[in-house]
């Protein structure tokens, strides 16, 4: 697959420079960072700021960036989506691993989750709701985030989908994953058709062991 | 507008108003502070005052700590016999209140929801009668003790000549996000602008991140408090200085190519809460798509 976001600091600074100033792009052994002051924008002002690391995983942009608050100003706590270490759970990642792979980059990923959770959390500060919502914590967002990826709500519908988009090719002969006991080409198949092109294999394996790995969290928590 | 009115807006902009919220609740935070270690040690009550970024004059609202000491006197065993057990009884008396996060020596308070207040307090003892100089605990590192002081280093910064760029340069690090401590990035500016003091704001800062990038070798100042006692060059690394020159560097390209908006924005003006709600609204309103964010229960 095609790697479009370069690796190296010194152009990733240059991309940045416009947009984001205080962001200062660097390898630190070797991880490549992005750290620096956040502006939270409206129109062209800044509301407020946080300051930020932002690490780009090797595979980047087949994995998700991994952020951090590091300013110290968000409350280390569950209900403000934020770990014990600074680390921020902006979204299931996979959510935005379903963008289509050319539009994943370093600034649509600064513009998009990272922008919208420090936005959402000016508004937790002053005790006001999240204004587009919050998923539920562990396996039951987890179960949300991929229902509204694929449309589906039951789970093991769900996860039947899932494990057909794991294929590099589909065959339409095959039992249709809604479970109707009907083949591929007489039920879903421009549904299926659809969702390929959103979710490709290596995502939906990713989202099958997010799945996995949330469920026996939630159930090792239960017991 | 010129640069430097320019550079003077952007330094009005982050003083904490004076009759504003943030300071009123710091404020308040602070007597409770107080009012906690004057209880615990009523028989032989430590010195509470401002000490840091507040005292000297050198705050920016966008990153600040208010630090309060909490210094004993010489021969007072109230919280210990040794500066470490100073240490120990001061986390233990905040820690009914608060979270106590130690530093090197300084101990960050946090509230049981993790709420940070911007307040450290600063255990120590004085050397002698004339509670000048003070021994401080080292919670890491190689010393046990660092010898300071207050006054010299309240007075030393304020007869500088040069508040206003630290100010400024104390923000370009903040927004950067450089790891060098701030009292020792407040000497070096003082001693990068030693020959720069009657110059005007824009060449002062121009100065300093040139000679940053220009010098080698680390420049280490002098802890005006206790020059011979206190090496600071274990604060200002080869890799310290590294990561100085190269954000100088692009900051001096950022405004030869942008101007000087590239480095410290457009200027904030003051807002109330009821503008600020309104504005994060509004930039609600614009997102076209929205995430949600989640918390995986690791």
């Amino acid at each position: 697959m095609r790697k479009i976001t370069p690796l190296d600091p010194h152009e990733l600074q240059r991309q940045l420079e416009g947009k984001y100033p205080d962001l200062r792009a660097f390898c630190e052994g070797v991880r490549l960072l992005v750290r620096g002051s956040f502006p939270i924008l409206s129109e062209y002002s800044v509301i407020d700021r946080f300051q930020i690391e932002v690490e780009i995983h090797p595979d980047f942009p087949e994995e998700t960036p991994q952020v951090w608050e590091i300013g110290q100003r968000i409350p280390r706590i569950v209900d403000r989506h934020t770990y014990t270490n600074g680390g921020s759970c902006l979204l299931v990642p996979e959510e935005w691993l379903a963008q289509p792979i050319e539009e994943r980059t370093l600034l649509a990923f600064l513009e998009g989750p990272v922008h919208n959770y420090f936005l959402y959390q000016c508004f937790a500060e002053l005790g006001m709701d999240w204004p587009h919502g919050e998923r539920q914590h562990g396996f039951e967002g987890v179960l949300e985030a991929f229902s509204g990826l694929l449309g589906v709500k039951d789970p093991v519908q769900l996860l039947n989908f899932l494990k057909l988009l794991t294929y590099e090719q589909i065959k339409g002969h095959w039992s249709c994953p809604c479970g109707s006991g009907k083949i591929i080409r007489r039920c879903h198949i421009g549904r299926i058709r659809e969702l390929q092109t959103r979710i490709a294999p290596s995502v939906a394996r990713k989202s099958i062991e997010r799945i996995a790995k949330e469920y026996h969290r939630a159930r090792g928590r239960a017991d | 507008m010129d640069t430097n009115s320019y550079l003077k807006s952007v330094l009005s902009s982050q003083a904490l108003e004076t009759d504003g919220e943030e300071l009123k609740n710091l404020c308040a935070e602070r007597d409770r502070v107080k009012s906690i270690l004057f209880a615990a040690f009523s028989d032989d009550p430590p010195s509470i005052r401002y000490a840091g970024s507040y005292a000297k004059g050198t705050l920016v609202k966008e990153s600040y700590d208010l630090d309060l000491t909490s210094y004993f006197r010489r021969d007072s065993t109230i919280a210990g016999e040794t500066l470490a057990e100073i240490w120990q009884s001061v986390i233990k008396v905040l820690s009914s209140d608060y979270v106590v996060q130690p530093k090197t020596s300084a101990l960050r308070l946090v509230s049981n929801s993790q709420v940070y207040f911007h307040i450290d307090v600063v255990p120590g003892r004085f050397v002698d009668d004339s509670k000048s100089n003070v021994y401080l605990h080292q919670n890491n590192g190689t010393k046990q003790r660092l010898k300071t002081n207050l006054d010299v280093h309240v007075d030393f910064i304020k007869e500088s000549d040069v508040v206003p760029s630290i100010r400024l340069l104390k923000l370009w690090k903040c927004r950067r996000v450089i790891s060098v401590k701030q009292f020792v990035f407040e000497l070096l500016v003082i001693d990068l602008l030693r020959s720069n003091e009657s110059a005007s704001l824009e060449e002062q800062l121009v100065a300093f991140w040139e000679t940053v990038v220009d010098t080698p070798d680390p420049i280490v100042p002098e802890d005006p408090a206790n020059p011979q006692g206190n090496d600071l060059s274990s604060l200002l690394t080869d890799v310290t200085w590294s990561e100085l020159q190269t954000v100088s560097q692009t900051t001096l390209r950022q405004i030869e190519n942008s101007g000087w908006e590239a480095v410290f924005g457009p200027v904030e003006a003051s807002r109330t809460e009821v503008m600020h709600r309104e504005r994060l609204h509004q930039a609600a309103a614009v997102i076209t798509n929205p995430t949600r964010p989640w918390f995986s229960l690791e």
